[in-house]
């Protein structure tokens, strides 16, 4: 991947300068980790769909966010209780293989959220 | 009990980014005035200016490589990645010493830093192949033997003395410049005092 830009070679120090600020900025914006959300979604395995539903970004702060499953007052509606099975269909159990959506969505997704940030560096540069 | 599952996901090295990217720009900016007052003087290097911009396309070839190796690595390897592309911004402090030797390097890298325009991150290592090249264009200003065969900047008034010839100007050359008011012996006693001195010394040991 390539991020251009066209700059008059007096401009080379301001932009050199911004450029910390501006990748701070491009991540910022892409923790909102939508894309990691939906492919985790996609890797949930779907019964109700509760579990599908309760996956989800919380920001812990400007260069961090988390991705959730589970809990957050989300409810399975056959059985009426808290979504509180995500580490065990994740992890699995002695009886259920392992399905790990959380970690693929991470591992598939982690270069195209790298790549997001360039992308965006490079747009707040144009 | 948990009853929520979490992965955290987060952005490292923006610290190092940061003091990189500041000590570059730091260094662009004295180079960029040092561009400024070399081009002030309105030299002339366009054929010199199509060397640099040959070389510099074998090295944006491999740039190239490098960028397209960026595409497999990880998101914190990418991090590391801009930082070390960045720290190639660093060599302007070199670069720009060298730039107040040659007004050649100055128009090559200027040239050189308009072909590279689209790729901005580039600019660092552009004016350092840029430098590059016009090291390589050697310059004749304080004359002396030509101890090797190449391209050479000369300067208006300058003589090149065959080879089959330098012997009989025995161990010390010395060039009269044309100049339409006469021979201005007291500059030529001035520039060319320190030069005997010179030569006298290495000649004595």
């Amino acid at each position: 991947m390539r991020v251009t830009k066209a700059i008059r070679f007096e401009d080379l120090g301001l932009e050199l300068r911004l450029i910390s600020e501006r990748t701070a900025e491009a991540s910022t914006e892409a923790l909102s980790l939508d894309r990691m959300v939906l492919a985790a979604k996609a890797y949930c395995p779907v019964d109700t769909g509760a579990l599908m539903a309760s996956v989800r970004a919380e920001r812990r702060g400007p260069l961090e966010s988390d991705l959730i499953a589970g809990g957050g007052g989300y409810v399975n509606p056959r059985t009426l209780r808290p979504v509180d099975y995500a580490r065990h269909v994740h992890d699995g159990t002695s009886r259920t293989p392992p399905r790990p959506f959380l970690l693929q969505a991470v591992l598939a997704e982690r270069l195209r959220l790298a790549r997001e940030i360039m992308e965006r560096s490079g747009g707040l540069l144009a | 009990m948990e009853t929520s599952l979490t992965y955290t996901v987060a952005v490292t090295g923006l610290d190092q980014v940061k003091a990189q990217a500041d000590s570059a720009a730091r260094s662009a900016d004295l180079a960029s005035s040092s561009v400024k007052g070399l081009q002030s003087q309105g030299i002339r290097t366009m054929p010199l200016v199509m060397n640099a911009l040959q070389t510099v396309n074998s090295l944006r070839s491999s740039v190239d490589n490098v960028t397209r190796a960026m595409e497999t690595m990880n998101p914190e390897a990418m991090i590391y990645a801009l930082l070390s592309m960045i720290s190639v911004a660093t060599n302007l402090m070199q670069v720009m010493r060298l730039l107040r030797e040659s007004t050649a390097t100055a128009a090559a890298a200027q040239a050189v830093l308009d072909a590279l325009a689209g790729a901005w991150w580039l600019i660092p290592l552009a004016i350092t192949a840029g430098v590059m090249v016009a090291q390589s264009i050697r310059s004749m200003q304080t004359g002396g033997p030509v101890a090797e065969t190449g391209v050479y900047l000369l300067h208006r008034g300058e003589y090149v003395v065959p080879a089959n010839q330098v012997t009989s100007y025995g161990p010390i050359y010395v060039s009269f410049p044309n100049q339409s008011g006469g021979l201005d012996v007291d500059g030529l006693l001035r520039e060319l005092g320190p030069r005997l001195v010179g030569q006298i010394r290495r000649a004595t040991g």
